[in-house]
């Protein structure tokens, strides 16, 4: 699961594990991330995301495997990689009553920054960041959770960072808002590597380079979107809006295409009317066929029908689901395999 | 490095970093407590031992064991928790002198229920209240007793009934712990210097310094004499029993007529009351005991009425006396006004009269103005043609309007006085000898010896040393001067802080208006950073 | 060091702004500046033997288990309860300066705190100096004694508080630890006052015990040498070491709480 060798890696990991009393987090997990990449790391909640950022960046350590950040051994010096990395913990824990300018002082004071460069920094961020200055003088407790999230982010990038380490940077946040964040990393992109976790997947498609997708401690997918993409592209999507249940729908497709998959099933309105995405190995002429067939029963009532090219929210349910009904909650292999399945959707 | 190497190492960390920081704790502690050094930030290093101390405290030949009986709590008198704030800071002081590890000081609780200490068994304590210093080579000294007011009837007129308060200021000035006692603004006598280094010292000396080889008092009997082991009130002696074996005497009894010679280790030879005659024999072997052994001979006697004794007047003890200065003539010591007999028990109070250079036996007393409560009483006075180089002294006296009344058995009641036999008050009634001078350098003088004559056998009975002040006082320096083992010390007291506070409740209040000035200025401070800190 | 400062800096500013310094430190001073006066009134009726002086440090060493839990509670519970814990470990910072930084605010502020309730002697003073004078206060020696007994046991009681709350999430109940780790000290002290056992030689595993234990045996029996000047080396010793001792456990918890 190794990409392209990049000439400095930021960061390296090699098998890593973690377990958390009986519950395995991490089960052997390997990846790289090369100088000014933006990779996000996609998963559902549970699936290891925090943990492994809590271990890149130098927080908790891991049971076994070995990582490094910035070239500094985790296992041998975990407090030196603070020095080369920012971070934003998952929900943005601040201070409340200090006002942003303090809170930023006191962090760049902190991370070995001082007299003008360290005020040029703080202007520096604040800019960045989009903090005017009616904002960086109040009270980091009465501010909105936008701008707290973007205090944090101003935070991390203080002391000019190699590797910024960004835990669930856009929960909670409005459209607008997130698009701010999304602005900032654009800004920066290049200098400055970026490790951002996100279930928010149109936010990791439209920013990064390179995501890797996490389940049940294991990566089950990496790489660019278009490489995800040319992965998942030997399956044919399409969409069917129709009515009827789903088993029924199977029953007729199956009867076509025995390799057709169902991957979701959303309901599209108060009619009862449903949208059901499948995903087959056998083309687009299979695809036109099975609609023939179904417009044929006219129990599905179909009013829609459409070839789509797998987006990422396509290839995120489609490397999960897999992955999700291979295990059980506690990430043993599952020797039942139904209702988590069911659950997954 | 793999994450696995340095997990197992930090593992090991935390629970090895809690147990070596325990156990060093533990060590710095130990290894700290063992430095003990204090730093006396007082003008004068007011606890810090004197040089003199010091060097006196190298003459130590065994350690010693400062045994403290009293139990700290809040139901002592004031001045005896003083006490204790004070000896305790002194005898710390001892114990970090430079001769460490020699002066111990243990806190014991005798009426505990676990009687584990070692201490108590090794000096056989009984009492609370002490404050003891001993030597493991068996001398003790009491240095310091407080009688609290248990099984005092308030009721008995007998038992004159006093605070506890002024019950342990007596017991205090008794013991000199505190010096130059003056009256303070509410009337009440309060001390302005500490001597507990001197009086420490000196009992550290006794029982630890030179070991002595005299140190018993021997009561001779076989003459009717009061007994040391008699407890009866009015004529029994164990409470100066008591006194002697608080100041490292041992106590005994010795029959003179079977005796070769006075036992070695005889200090002291306490002739307390005889009924009969001493022999020839004996009283050469006292006479040898005072001249060349130098011993300390104390003789109290009683007025006679038995006309047999008349050929060998003072119990055949008269030419010894007169070898020593002192006269003692059958007489007894009338008064006939009633003042000087105390109400209640019929004693008789005999003073010292004059407070001018008294003898240091009875300087305390000329220093208060107590008296010598005593029952009938006969002259003991100074000869006038004493043999050159004798310094006696006669040291109470009877009042002035008294009169000595010779041959007194076969006179009628009352006496009419006769100028040609009789003798004019005041008449003495207790005297010393000795060849030594004030400053008790004897240099080459012809004996050490003491000698200490009191007419009234029941001036140290039990009830008088028991209930009156002024006998104990009188015994207690007798025996003191007779020891002499370690003359004055030049110690120099330390003085007391003493706080007090004389203001008026509208200055109180003014106080407190003023004092609410910090918490004011903090509570303002807080509501102006609050101020501050307020989103506009 | 840097960041040792840093951390100082910013939680001394922390309790400088919290409105609960304020409220602690004016109630505590206000009842000590009211008990003060009484004490002046009555202690020589009373059975106070020791300087005036040593009333306001007693005073303030029995007080402080009610006053150092609300300087330190904070620090660790709430930091960890909001997660700003984890925040600032991941800047640069290792846990020892983490722990002494917040150790030396409280300490610091704590002492500031006997420093104004020492204002109240100095007041009396300067307003009735001759009552100032036969109430001891002119004794230099007595103040530099009283100030120098609050340090150690300051010293070792904000460690108490500081590791009361290292240990847990929420700051009541690293208030009420540290309250009643305090007060067991003092008890421990207070019950084995008077039965000071001499400490100069070592006959029995007891006395080795007694040594070991420092101060619990004697500590505030000291409070005597203290108040009169006389200043004992080995109890300021001992309160550093008991105050290094639950600094350093204080440390290993943070630590800990990471992995």
């Amino acid at each position: 699961m190794t990409t392209e060798a990049k000439p400095l890696p930021i960061v390296e990991v090699l098998d890593l594990r973690k377990k958390y009393g009986a519950i395995q987090a991490l089960k052997g997990i390997s990846f790289s991330i090369g100088k000014g990449e933006i990779v996000g790391f996609l998963g559902p909640n549970g699936a290891g995301k925090s943990t492994t950022l809590r271990i890149l960046s130098g927080l908790i350590p891991a049971d076994s495997g070995e990582a490094k950040v910035c070239g500094v051994d985790l296992a041998e010096e975990e407090g030196e990689v603070r020095r080369h990395i920012g971070y934003l913990a998952e929900n943005n824990p601040l201070p409340e009553d200090l006002r942003v300018v303090e809170y930023l002082d006191f962090r760049a004071k902190l991370k070995g920054l001082g007299g003008s460069r360290k005020r040029e920094r703080i202007r520096i961020v604040l800019d960045i960041c989009d903090l005017e200055r009616k904002v960086s003088e109040r009270k980091i407790g009465n501010l909105s959770k936008g701008f707290r999230q973007r205090v944090g982010i101003a935070d991390s990038l203080l002391a000019e960072p190699r590797l910024v380490i960004l835990d669930e940077p856009t929960i909670g946040l409005d459209p607008r808002q997130s698009a701010i964040t999304r602005k900032m990393m654009e800004r920066l992109r290049g200098e400055v590597s970026f490790l951002l976790s996100s279930h928010i997947l149109s936010e990791v498609e439209a920013c990064c380079d390179r995501m890797i997708i996490l389940s049940h401690g294991q990566i089950v997918a990496e790489g660019t979107l278009l490489d995800l993409q040319k992965e998942f592209i030997n399956s044919t999507v399409f969409e069917i809006v129709a009515f009827g249940n789903r088993i029924e729908l199977q029953r007729v497709i199956r009867k076509i295409d025995e390799t057709c998959e169902l991957i979701q099933d959303d309901p599209v309105e108060v009619t009862g009317k449903r949208r059901f995405t499948f995903a087959t190995e056998k083309g687009s002429d299979v695809a036109e066929s099975i609609l023939k067939q179904l417009l044929e029963v006219d129990q599905f009532r179909v009013s829609e029908f459409q070839i789509t090219r797998p987006d990422l929210e396509t290839i995120f349910l489609r490397a999960t689901k897999k992955n999700w009904e291979d295990q059980d909650f506690l990430g043993r292999n599952k020797k039942r395999p139904k209702i988590v399945g069911e659950k997954n959707k | 490095m793999d994450f696995k190497q340095a997990k197992r190492n930090r593992k090991y960390d935390t629970w090895l970093m809690v147990l070596l920081l325990l156990s060093l704790a533990t060590g710095l502690n130990f290894l700290v407590s063992r430095i003990d050094s204090q730093l006396d930030l007082t003008p004068g290093s007011k606890y810090t031992l004197s040089r003199e101390t010091l060097a006196l405290l190298n003459q130590m030949e065994s350690p010693v064991d400062v045994v403290i009986t009293i139990q700290d709590n809040n139901e002592l008198p004031k001045v005896i928790q003083k006490l204790l704030h004070d000896l305790g800071l002194l005898l710390e002081s001892f114990e970090h002198s430079a001769s460490a590890g020699k002066i111990r000081v243990h806190r014991v609780d005798v009426n505990s229920a676990k009687m584990s200490s070692d201490v108590i068994n090794r000096y056989k304590i009984t009492e609370a209240n002490l404050v003891m210093v001993a030597s493991p080579r068996g001398d003790k000294k009491i240095v310091f007793r407080h009688e609290d007011l248990e099984g005092v009837n308030p009721y008995d007129p007998n038992d004159s009934f006093r605070s506890e308060d002024s019950l342990a200021r007596e017991s205090l000035w008794e013991s000199g712990l505190y010096g130059e006692w003056t009256e303070s603004t509410n009337g009440v006598l309060e001390p302005k210097v500490f001597r507990g280094e001197e009086v420490i010292t000196r009992a550290i000396l006794e029982v630890a310094g030179k070991p002595q080889t005299k140190r018993v008092a021997y009561f001779t009997r076989g003459h009717g004499e009061s007994s040391p082991a008699d407890v009866n009130a009015e004529k029994g002696y164990s409470e100066l029993r008591r006194l002697l074996e608080d100041r490292n005497l041992m106590v005994s009894d010795i029959d003179l007529s079977v005796q070769e010679s006075i036992p070695k280790d005889a200090k002291l030879l306490i002739i307390a009351g005889p009924k009969a005659t001493f022999l020839d024999k004996e009283v050469s072997l006292i006479r040898n005991f005072i001249n060349q052994n130098d011993g300390n001979l104390l003789v109290a006697l009683d007025p006679t009425e038995s006309l047999s004794v008349v050929d060998r007047p003072a119990f055949g003890l008269r030419p010894l006396f007169k070898e020593w200065g002192l006269r003692c003539h059958d007489m007894l010591v009338y008064d006939p006004t009633k003042e000087n007999y105390d109400f209640f028990s019929g004693d008789y109070s005999l003073r010292t009269y004059s407070s001018k250079n008294p003898h240091p036996t009875v300087s305390m007393l000329a220093e208060q103005g107590y008296s010598v409560q005593a029952d009938r009483c006969r002259p003991v006075e100074v000869d006038p043609d004493h043999p050159v180089g004798l310094n006696p002294v006669s040291l109470i006296y009877s009042s002035s309007k008294s009169w000595a009344v010779s041959g007194w058995a076969n006179r009628k009641s009352p006496p009419v006085k006769n100028p040609l036999l009789d003798v004019e008050g005041p008449i003495p009634i207790a005297s010393v000898s000795s060849y030594a001078d004030e400053e008790g350098k004897t240099g080459s003088l012809l004996s050490k010896g003491r000698i200490a004559v009191v007419g009234c056998s029941k001036i140290f009975s039990n009830k008088r040393l028991k209930s009156n002040i002024g006998n104990q006082f009188l015994a207690q320096n007798i025996i003191y001067w007779m020891k002499n083992s370690y003359g004055m010390l030049e110690i120099p007291p330390k003085p007391l802080d003493t706080y007090s506070v004389s203001m008026t409740g509208e200055n109180f209040d003014k106080l407190l208006y003023s004092l609410s000035i910090v918490p004011g200025l903090i509570a303002l401070m807080g509501i102006f950073v609050g101020w501050l800190r307020k989103e506009l | 060091m840097r960041e040792y400062l840093v951390i100082l800096r910013a939680e001394l500013f922390g309790l400088f702004i919290s409105p609960a310094t304020y409220v602690a430190s004016f109630y505590f001073l206000s009842l000590l500046a009211i008990g003060f006066r009484f004490f002046i009134e009555s202690f020589a009726t009373t059975d106070w033997i020791l300087p005036p002086l040593a009333s306001l440090v007693t005073g303030l060493v029995f007080g402080a288990p009610a006053l150092i839990p609300f300087l330190t509670m904070r620090s660790f519970a709430e930091e960890r309860r909001l997660g700003t814990l984890e925040t600032l470990m991941s800047a640069p910072v290792g846990s020892l300066s983490l722990v002494l930084g917040k150790w030396s605010a409280s300490y610091l502020f704590f002492l500031l705190i006997c420093g104004c309730a020492f204002c109240f002697p100095l007041l009396l003073l300067l307003m009735f100096p001759d009552q100032g004078e036969t109430l001891g206060f002119t004794n230099f020696e007595q103040w530099i004694g009283g100030w120098l007994f609050l340090m150690a046991f300051g010293a070792s009681f904000s460690a108490v508080g500081i590791f009361a709350s290292s240990v847990t999430r929420n700051q009541m109940v690293a208030g009420m630890l540290s309250f009643t780790l305090l007060t067991l000290y003092l008890a421990i002290m207070a019950f084995s006052l008077g039965d000071t056992s001499p400490t100069e030689s070592i006959d029995h595993f007891s006395d080795f015990w007694d040594a070991s234990l420092g101060s619990f045996g004697n500590g505030l029996h000291k409070l005597q040498h203290f108040a009169v000047g006389l200043i004992d080396v080995g109890t300021i010793f001992h309160q550093l070491i008991l105050g290094f001792f639950f600094l350093s456990l204080a440390t290993l918890q943070i630590e800990r709480l990471n992995h």
